[in-house]
Parts: C-alpha cells; structure tokens; sequence
C-alpha cells in the first residue's frame, strides 16, 4: 500500500550566528503516521519544529505539504496549512480561562453591531464549544470559565492538544508533550495522543527525551546530532539501546 | 482516590455561586482588602466628619477625581499590554495649553481650538505607541522623556504664566452641573462603561491581556501586539487631552502645571485594583474605590487642618494593601 506523504523536508538549513542548528535535514511524515524526532540537547530538535512551525525562518531548504511547496513565514501561515504545535511552554495565557485559551488569536466575535463595530466576544458560542471539545477528547474540566492557572498540568498540556485538533491541525507537532507532568497525567497525555490519531487521522512529530514514551508512542525514529539526521528507524526495527546510542554517538 | 472525589464534589457545589459572582466581572476573594478598607474608611469618616457624607461632599471628590478616574482606566490598557506611560501630565498640560492659546491668544473658534487639542493629544499617544512597539525602546524611558518634553513646551509657551480664559462655552465643560451633579460625573461614567465593556468583553480588551500575559504566545497564536500597544498608547493621549480640556475649564484658565504626578497617582489606582503591575488582572471597578480611598482620607485630612504628612502616611497605606 503506497501511503501519502503529508509533509516533507528538504535539505533545511538555519545557522544562528556561526552556529548550524539544522544542517541539511530531509524528512518525510506520512498519513497518519507518528515520528518521533529525537537527539541530545542543542542537537537541532527544537530549531527544526520551530521551523516548520513558522516560528524561525529558514536560511535554505524546502518545506512541502502535500506535496505542494509550502511558504511558511510565520506562525499563522503555518496554522494556514494545518500546522498545530503544541509547546513545551504550554503556549498558553494562565489568566485565561480554558475557553479563551482556546479560541487565543482566532476569538469569536458576537455576529451582531456589537460584534463587528467593538469585536465584542461570543463568550456562549466559544465556551459551549469548550465544553463538547473536552467531553470529545475526554478532559474533565468541570468548569470551562476558571483560570488555566487553577488547572493541573495535565489538564492544561490535554487542552492544547485539544486545540490542536479543535482548529482542524492535520499535522501536529509536539514538543516535549510530557513534560513537568506527574506519572498519571503524562499517561493521560499519551493516551490522548494515541486517541486524536485514530480518531482525527492526523499525522504526528514529537519530539521528546524519554524514549520509553517514544517507543510506546510513534512509528519511526528519526534521530538528530549537530543539525544532521544520523538515523532512521522504524520502532518494530530497532530497540531503546540502539536509539539511545545513536543519539549519543557511542 | 478519596481526596480527588470529594474536591471535585465540593467544587461542584462552588460553580454556581463563583459564576454568579463572575457575572458581575468580579473575583472577590481577592479583593477583600480594598473592600474592607473601603467599608472601613467610609464609616469612619461618615462618623467622623458631619460634612462627609453629604452628596455635596460626595461629588465633589468624584468632580476631583474624576480625571485620575478616567486616565486610570485608560492606563490599565497600556499597562496590561505589558507598557506604562509616563507622559499623559505632559499631555495634558499640553493639549489644555494649545487649546488656551487658539481660544485666548489667536482667538479661534472654541470647537476648533478643543478639536486641535484633542487631535494633538491622540497624535502625541500614538506617537509613544509607535516609538515603544516599532523601535522597541524602552516604554518607560520613552514615556517620561516625552512627558518632560511636552512639559517643557507647555512652559515654555507662556513663559510658565497661566492663560486666563473667559469663553462661557469651554468653562461650561469644567463647570457645569446638572441640579448637584457636575459634568465630570458623567464623563467618568460614560469613559467607566465603555472602558469596563472593552476590557472584559471585546477582542482588544482580551489581547491586551494576552499581550502582557506572555507576550511569546500571544506573538505565536496571531495577536497583533504592535497594534494592541499602539491603540493602548492612542487611548490614554485622547483621554489625557480631554482631561487637561476639562481641567482647564474647571480652573478658568489654561494652567501649564495641571496634571502634575497624575500618571503616578493613575497607575497607583489601577496597581491597586490589579495588585500588580504589568500584570494581568484588570478589573476596573476597583480603580474607583481604590482612588475614593484614599482620595477620601485626603480630603479629609485636609477639611481637619492634620498636618499634610499625615495624610501621606495614611496615602502610602492605601497602596499597601
């Protein structure tokens, strides 16, 4: 079966200073499929997303989507071609509540004078929204109208996942998904991620450190040293030892 | 197990009464203090002074600070998108001059000298604005150093020496009441309305939130945070404009000294109201207590002749809360 690649990168180079983060990387990301990007720090998982992610600007390279050349100068073009990332940070407003967080940047406005004369908010659209997104992918938050701040990390980190998925992200990217998370909540996470794949048929990176997650989780191992790609692996082929010393270069 | 089930009945049971209290745009529990010390200080000077709780009493320290009133709530914008602006005295005094000399000096329309004056004010905000986001100086430094300029212009104007000003229609601004009630009560109710509606109802109120919140993720999610920060800037130069006018207008005549510290005594108000500032929490209501507060014991103070120091001591209280 010949499955459709949804995202490749080609030859991507960005130097900070005299540094070359990213060195010459080509990728490929697959329907439904999750890879895992992972390597040491400083060596070119966080440059590389955060390209893709319109967040840094390429120096030389070529992003396809769909096989179609994709120009990504900034976060919202990257959102316009259905690049969610979901950050280590959290990517979140404490204050906010949990429908706000939601809706940050992309606010629906009331449909009436009020609406396009102060862009005044819909607050019952967005948080009745926020309500059935998190029964659909299983958040129980009681309620949607609290700061983010007053929530647990998990429920937090489960959120932006949600929101992801919640503006139509046909590729999504996270990095570092469990971390600062406690033992159950990190299993929630997986477990949610597991679930938006089946049920949205989207396409997964994440980049993490803790390869017994990555094993669990992905597909294809993809390991990064200096800016370089140095291997690899789909999972049923290889083992934690082998990534963990490629990563290191032992 | 145990512990997780009974906090999430007991929270429950909270929902409902903490919406309620939402409804009205208000979190009480953090404001007990302000609350307490606004109760307690209002029965106080109620016993203490036979003249205070009279509704001519009342409004006139509303009339007073009705301008700090208005400046805070306009400051709370710029401060929540993470900025601060330390020249609307400077405005001010500015735009109340500018408007005095057409009027007086060259003796041009009124409305067309209050118009010029509004439009300098706003220009003079939106200049800061741009300065801050599209320079990316230092608001602070940008803010206290065009307050000093625009000051220096007044002063040098008229050689430091006020413009007396007659025109009944401009002093009606500044001086006209409706049966007890000044004008200056209905510009703070109408600026208290429209800026508590921005704030907790509307796109700008909610990205100048986010802008000084993180301003990493709201420059990630999309939010425009130059033009947040420039509106927030525009905002407070119209509004210090219209205060100096109507300052003017009380004083019958253009003073090159008004507005004074009013930045201070504004970004103390909404501090107060917020807890924090450049943080996050803009709850406008509270900027009117918190200023009648200790506006309040002023007043006071000084009908009872106490020693100008000691109405301090009671000032820097207030901002300890």
């Amino acid at each position: 079966m010949e499955t459709k690649v949804i995202l490749e990168v080609k030859n991507l180079i960005k130097s900070f200073g005299g540094v070359r983060a990213v060195d010459g990387i080509n990728l490929k990301l697959y329907e439904n499929e999750i890879i895992a990007i992972v390597g040491d720090n400083g060596a070119g998982k966080s440059t590389l997303i955060k390209i893709i992610s319109g967040v840094h600007q390429k120096n030389a390279g070529e992003i396809f989507i769909n096989n179609e050349l994709a120009d990504i100068k900034s976060p919202s073009d990257a959102k316009k071609y259905g690049i969610e990332t979901v950050y280590q940070d959290q990517g979140v407003i404490p204050l906010f509540n949990a429908s706000l967080n939601l809706f940050l940047g992309r606010e629906k406005k009331k449909a009436n004078a009020a609406g396009r004369i102060f862009k005044a908010l819909d607050f019952i659209y967005m948080n009745k929204e926020t309500i059935s997104l998190l029964h659909r992918i299983g958040i129980d938050i009681d309620d949607v109208t609290t700061p983010i701040s007053s929530l647990s990390g998990g429920q937090r980190q489960s959120l932006v996942v949600g929101r992801a998925v919640y503006w139509g992200g046909k590729i999504l990217i996270f990095d570092e998904p469990t971390n600062n998370l406690g033992i159950k909540q990190e299993r929630n996470v997986i477990e949610l991620i597991k679930k938006i794949r089946s049920e949205y048929g989207v396409s997964i990176i994440v980049i993490s450190h803790n390869i017994s997650h990555v094993f669990e989780l992905v597909d294809r191992i993809i390991v990064l040293r200096n800016g370089k790609v140095v291997g690899e692996k789909v999972k049923s082929e290889t083992e934690p030892n082998e990534v963990v010393s490629m990563i290191t270069g032992l | 197990m145990y512990q997780q089930d009974f906090n999430t009945e007991k929270n429950k049971g909270m929902v409902g009464k903490k919406s309620a209290i939402r409804l009205l745009g208000l979190t009480i529990k953090d404001k007990t203090g302000i609350i307490i010390g606004f109760v307690a200080i209002f029965t106080f000077l109620s016993i203490a002074s036979p003249v205070f709780l009279t509704s001519t009493n009342l409004l006139n320290v509303i009339k007073q600070n009705s301008v700090t009133a208005m400046i805070a709530f306009a400051m709370t914008f710029v401060l929540i998108s993470g900025g601060i602006d330390l020249s609307v005295g400077g405005i001010m005094a500015l735009s109340g001059m500018i408007a005095g000399i057409l009027m007086m000096n060259l003796n041009l329309n009124i409305i067309f000298a209050i118009f010029v004056a509004l439009v300098l004010g706003t220009l003079a905000g939106l200049v800061n604005g741009l300065i801050v986001t599209k320079l990316k100086l230092a608001p602070f430094i940008v803010t206290l150093a065009f307050g000093f300029i625009y000051r220096g212009f007044t002063l040098l104007s008229t050689s430091g020496r006020p413009i007396f000003i007659d025109k009944e229609a401009y002093l009606a601004l500044g001086q006209l009441r409706t049966g007890i009630v000044p004008l200056q009560v209905y510009y703070m109710t109408v600026c208290f309305v429209l800026f508590l509606y921005l704030l907790n109802n509307t796109t700008f109120g909610k990205h100048s939130l986010a802008t000084g919140g993180d301003i990493n993720v709201a420059k990630i999610f999309g939010i425009k945070i130059d033009r947040v920060r420039i509106i927030a800037y525009t905002f407070i130069g119209f509004l210090a404009a219209f205060s100096g006018i109507i300052t003017n207008a009380r004083l019958n005549s253009a003073q090159p000294t008004i507005g004074t510290n009013i930045e201070l005594d504004a970004i103390a108000a909404v501090t107060l109201g917020g807890r924090r500032i450049w943080f996050n929490r803009g709850h406008t209501y509270w900027r009117i207590s918190d200023r009648l507060n200790y506006k309040w014991i002023e007043h006071y103070g000084s009908r009872r002749f106490l020693a100008a120091n000691f109405k301090r001591i009671f000032n820097i209280n207030s901002y300890l809360y």
